[in-house]
């Protein structure tokens, strides 16, 4: 009787260390580091970013990963598909405990039995936290229809995502270019287009909705800027046309025909041209405020004529002088001549401390989320030297925005597919020089596997805020307040 | 009622209610199994946690999931026919229990009545399995309700009510008719306070729900998932059958005692009712076969299934003058080399809808559209219908398997694997999303796969914009950067052809030659024969092809024919009946 019982103790024991989902004992050694996806090795993270899950790549039966800091307190995580999904509470404690060090991953493998440790990698956690939500627009990366649309609200510091605002409140419109002054969603602002179409801002805590077209315009208002100050917001004012490539690099080439700057005052309730351009011999678009408030940058570009090509349509980089007290302007003045290198600009973002300028630059035209060649570059205000920053890939790098701190970049590319935009997050230094990025975390580490809809303008925003359905359907209900026209 | 009496009751029952069953499925899987293939292809139902989870994001998307999932099962016609005189058949032995529960009788007219109006909206193809759904689960909780709960337990329903309206949405009204009707009816204690409390309960969480949660219009939160499309159109029947089973309290209380007390011989008229309901409806539900639509859908099934001569010799034994019809047959004829031998032989439309349809994004056209674009080559635009479809409407699984091929084709893997993920989460669809699966990352499978391989060497050669609302001047784009594309040049005759454009077509034929034809096909012959005779000019010179003789000796013998009759053009069209396969005959009488 004793020695069945021992002899089936002796079995449940080796059924168990077989079933081991941790290496005990000797382990073998692999001589290169792990594949994972996403790649999150090698970066400088955030102090207060949520876990970064990951998936090993790597044939296997079972996976170990070991998270040590540099007194060897640890997190460890153990799946037989090896899923990596990091216990959020630990991860905060250990980010929290290690300001400024090094988090060091030991990732195990178990084949035929025996298990194997990879080469370890780390990753830096800086001490200068990222803003604490991402706001971007999830849709279809489609070409002339909609579905669902929605601006989300993401919180950085967990997985939790909820909706801002989504068309199908109002019944499928479209909701498009939004824009938060200083990552302050008090100021907050997105286009509508269809039934219920319009601009909405949030003003003293409520939504309103605005007809920013008056009839002194040629075009509606398109992609907006606040002013620092938060009394304006710069738009730009775009007619344009888009078409379909039958070849399959490139799918669609949206051109400008025609494009003007605006300014709109939102105290005074009055929109008016910002006078830069009276003989309309340029197409200007893609305004950005110094945050100063005192320099308006923009994109610019000779006007076509009727016959043209598209690929001949080059952007520079300009930015002009703006007095605030009076809402003046002064002298334009080119700040990079992309032309000369055969390229075009778009998308100007100034650091908040205003020494970096970031920018897409790609090929042609001014809609580079389509052009796989488009990456981000940076120039400095002070002496205009521009650099290529180390985030780029193959595909369409795009849609940048700065932290508060000025120390995170976001940005859209579609280095994953090639087709849908996911936010990635870099660490700039005090010299400018952008480290290797990384993708927005996600509690499934597979969610971007399946995931089909676009990251479309993501944006850092200090707190969270959203619209309840009931609000924004009041603001669409209501007759859209029309500004005044000045020419001064 | 005696023994006997209940014996016949029970018998006859059991007997109605199969003979139901049998009938309805044999209908639905012989004369109207096209419903099941059109509403499979219109959905595609995904076995993930994700899937589910955005089912709820609305009041009632519970209800349209389940809803898709038993669409899945359509995928065999026999399952589908099945399940939906199932769910007939159980409808109608839930409202029997109902009677029984309210007036302890057992009732025939009223539940056969109901099923029958079921059925017969059930007959058309647009009519989706989450309306009969819907309603069998109202009247089950409300059996179950009656029949369990009574006095201080019938609070629960009351109290549970907004969460039935967030699983079925607006079916469950329904819900809220028949409790109000039943209790109003009832001698329960407190009627009047529940009645007021699930009204009270209902309105606040509508309130709560249309101004904090759900970012969905008002009207559809209150109509969704009930849509006049989803139902066919058949909204008097639709609404006649909610009038009737809504009612159900008061009709069951108020019945026509006169009517149950009639008897023909043995049996009283109320036993044999279903009979002749059944009777009745299945004369109307003959009369209800949709020959147009059932012939279209088996030509768009042959279609899926690649069996591009079957649909041809389908077509040519029951010729149609649908448009779709005939612009799947036309994909056919290019795919197989015959569309300029038979173009004709066929209905065509002289605008060109028959061989390409123009961009739409209302309707079904996008679903389709796409089909010409993919067998041109123009991956590009062949993915984009697709694309927009699924944006607009969630994924089929035609249109993903297009999504796939079309990447595939062109080498995105990376986005053909997501589109792979996607489809092997089906039900029925995964062993193909393996074959492709196979394919991904690996060129040399794309080249030796026969229809991805074609479709590759056949890609566009130089890049131009797509003309989408003018589809045949892209032929035009496309054979001038490669004048070898085989279905371009189909195309670009065949167009040609259409336009009555004899001097178009005699300019091009060298593209015959670049396009790897061996002989010149029939219509076209019969369009240069034709331009020739009637010009007084001599043949074209075209190294390689040949006039055929008997092409010149038919077209005399037709010319002929006309002039003796040209004064009437009814009687020269009669008198050329045999030539109606010509390009000749198009000319002067389409």
């Amino acid at each position: 009787m004793r020695i069945r019982k021992i002899t089936l103790l002796i079995i449940l024991a080796s059924f168990i260390a077989a079933c081991s989902t941790k290496p005990n004992g000797n382990t073998a050694w692999i001589n290169n580091r792990p594949v994972i996806g996403p790649d999150y090795s090698g970066l400088t993270i955030p102090i207060n970013i949520a876990p970064l899950n990951f998936t090993i790549e790597e044939n296997g039966d079972a996976f170990f990963v070991r998270i040590l800091d540099e007194k060897g307190v640890s997190i460890e995580v153990s799946d037989k598909r090896g899923i990596i999904k990091i216990p959020e509470k630990k991860w905060k404690n250990l980010l929290r405990d290690n300001k400024s060090k090094k988090l060091f991953y030991q990732v195990y493998v178990k084949r035929g039995g025996e298990w194997s440790q990879f080469e370890p990698f780390s990753n830096t956690i800086s001490d200068s936290p990222v803003a604490p939500y991402l706001y971007y627009r999830l849709l279809f990366p489609g070409y002339e229809s909609w579905g669902e649309i929605s601006i989300m609200q993401r919180s950085l510091e967990s997985f939790e995502e909820k909706v801002v605002v989504q068309n199908n409140v109002v019944g499928q419109n479209c909701v498009n270019c939004h824009a938060v002054n200083l990552q302050n969603p008090d100021n907050f602002m997105f286009h509508m287009r269809g039934s219920r179409g319009g601009t909405y801002f949030v003003a003293d805590g409520d939504l309103k909705k605005f007809n920013l077209k008056t009839k002194e315009m040629e075009n509606s208002a398109t992609y907006p800027r606040w002013h620092p100050s938060g009394k304006y917001v710069a738009f730009s004012s775009n007619k344009v046309v888009q078409q379909f490539h039958s070849l399959e690099s490139k799918k669609i080439e949206v051109t400008d025909l025609a494009s003007a700057l605006v300014l709109y005052d939102l105290a005074k309730n009055e929109i008016m041209e910002i006078q830069v351009n009276q003989k309309r011999q340029f197409m200007d678009t893609y305004p950005e405020w110094s945050p100063a408030g005192d320099w308006l940058y923009f994109c610019r570009a000779a006007q076509i004529e009727k016959e043209y090509d598209y690929r001949d349509i080059k952007y520079n980089l300009y930015r002009v002088n703006f007095n605030p007290s009076n809402r003046t302007f002064g002298e334009v003045e080119m700040v990079f001549d992309a032309a000369a290198l055969g390229k075009s600009v778009s998308f100007p973002r100034v650091s908040p401390n205003g020494k970096l300028l970031v920018f897409t630059l790609h090929d042609y035209g001014c809609f580079p989320v389509w052009h796989k060649e488009a990456d981000l570059y940076s120039i400095k205000p002070d002496d205009f030297s521009v650099a290529k920053l180390e985030v780029n890939s193959d595909f369409s790098e795009s849609y940048h925005s700065w932290s508060a701190n000025g120390r995170w970049l976001v940005f859209s590319s579609k280095r994953g597919d090639g087709l849908s935009a996911r936010p990635y997050i870099s660490y700039v230094d005090e010299n400018g020089v952008a480290l290797k990025p990384f993708v927005l975390p996600q509690e499934n580490p597979k969610f971007y596997n399946r995931f089909l809809k676009t990251f479309n303008i993501p944006e850092f925003a200090e707190s969270e805020f959203s619209f309840t359905p009931g609000e924004i359907r009041k603001a669409a209900r209501q007759e859209a307040i029309q500004p005044k026209w000045s020419d001064k | 009622m005696n023994a006997t009496d209940m014996k016949i009751n029970r018998n006859l029952q059991i007997l109605s209610w199969f003979t139901f069953l049998a009938l309805s499925t044999i209908y639905f899987y012989w004369f109207a199994g096209y419903i099941f293939f059109y509403q499979e292809k219109s959905s595609l139902f995904l076995l993930s946690f994700s899937y589910f989870a955005e089912h709820l994001s609305q009041p009632g998307g519970f209800l349209v999931w389940l809803a898709e999932l038993q669409t899945a099962f359509y995928f065999y016609p026999l399952a589908g026919a099945f399940i939906v005189s199932i769910e007939i058949c159980i409808c109608i032995f839930i409202i029997t229990k109902i009677g029984k529960v309210l007036t302890r009788n057992t009732f025939f007219l009223i539940p056969f009545l109901t099923g029958a109006i079921l059925f017969y909206l059930q007959a058309n193809y647009q009519y989706k399995a989450l309306n009969n759904l819907g309603i069998l689960m109202q009247l089950l909780v409300f059996y179950l309700v009656i029949r369990f709960l009574a006095g201080k337990w019938m609070w629960v329903p009351v109290s549970l009510f907004p969460v039935w309206y967030f699983l079925t949405g607006s079916f469950s009204t329904l819900f809220l008719i028949l409790v109000a009707f039943y209790l109003i009816l009832s001698a329960e204690k407190g009627k009047w306070s529940k009645l007021i409390v699930l009204y009270v309960v209902g309105a606040i969480f509508f309130y709560v729900a249309q101004e904090f949660l759900f970012f969905q219009t008002i009207e559809s939160l209150l109509v969704y998932p009930f849509s006049e499309q989803n139902i066919g159109n058949q909204k008097p029947l639709f609404i006649t059958v909610i009038a009737i089973i809504s009612m159900l309290p008061l009709i069951f209380r108020f019945h026509l005692k006169l009517f149950f007390k009639i008897e023909i011989r043995r049996f009283q008229i109320r036993q044999i009712t279903p009979f002749l309901v059944m009777a009745v409806f299945a004369y109307l539900a003959v009369s209800r076969i949709d020959k147009k639509n059932s012939h279209y859908f088996h030509v768009e099934k042959l279609f899926y299934e690649k069996k591009f001569d079957e649909l041809i010799n389908y077509n040519r034994q029951f010729p149609s003058i649908n448009i779709l019809t005939n612009y799947l047959n036309n994909i056919a004829l290019a795919e197989t080399g015959k569309l300029n031998d038979m173009l004709f032989q066929f209905q065509q439309s002289p605008d060109g809808g028959t061989l390409f349809l123009k961009w739409e994004l209302a309707g079904e056209v996008l679903k389709r559209g796409g089909y010409f674009y993919w067998s041109l080559g123009m991956i590009n635009e062949a993915q984009r219908w697709p694309y927009e479809f699924m944006v607009m409407r969630g994924n089929t699984p035609e249109g993903l398997k297009m999504l796939i091929k079309t990447d595939l084709a062109s080498g995105n893997y990376n986005v053909a694997q997501k589109y792979i993920s996607i489809l092997k989460q089906s039900v029925f669809y995964r062993r193909e999303a393996r074959k492709f699966e196979k394919l991904l990352f690996d060129d040399t499978a794309i080249e030796k796969d026969a229809e991805l391989g074609a479709k590759r060497r056949l890609k566009t050669k130089h890049d131009f914009f797509v003309l989408a609302e003018n589809p045949a001047a892209n032929l035009d784009l496309i054979i001038a950067a490669d004048s070898a594309n085989r279905i371009a040049a189909e195309y670009k005759f065949a167009w040609l052809l259409l336009q009555k454009d004899f001097e178009g077509v005699t300019k091009l034929l060298p593209l015959l030659k670049s396009a790897g034809f061996e002989r010149i096909p029939k219509n076209i012959e019969e369009a240069v024969v034709a331009y020739s005779l009637l010009n007084l000019k001599k043949y074209p010179e075209f190294e390689g092809f040949e006039i055929n003789p008997q092409t010149v000796i038919r077209f005399n013998e037709y010319y002929g024919i006309f002039q003796q009759n040209r004064g009437n053009k009814q009687q020269a069209q009669a008198a050329l009946r045999d030539y109606s396969d010509t390009y000749w005959y198009h000319v002067v009488f389409r």
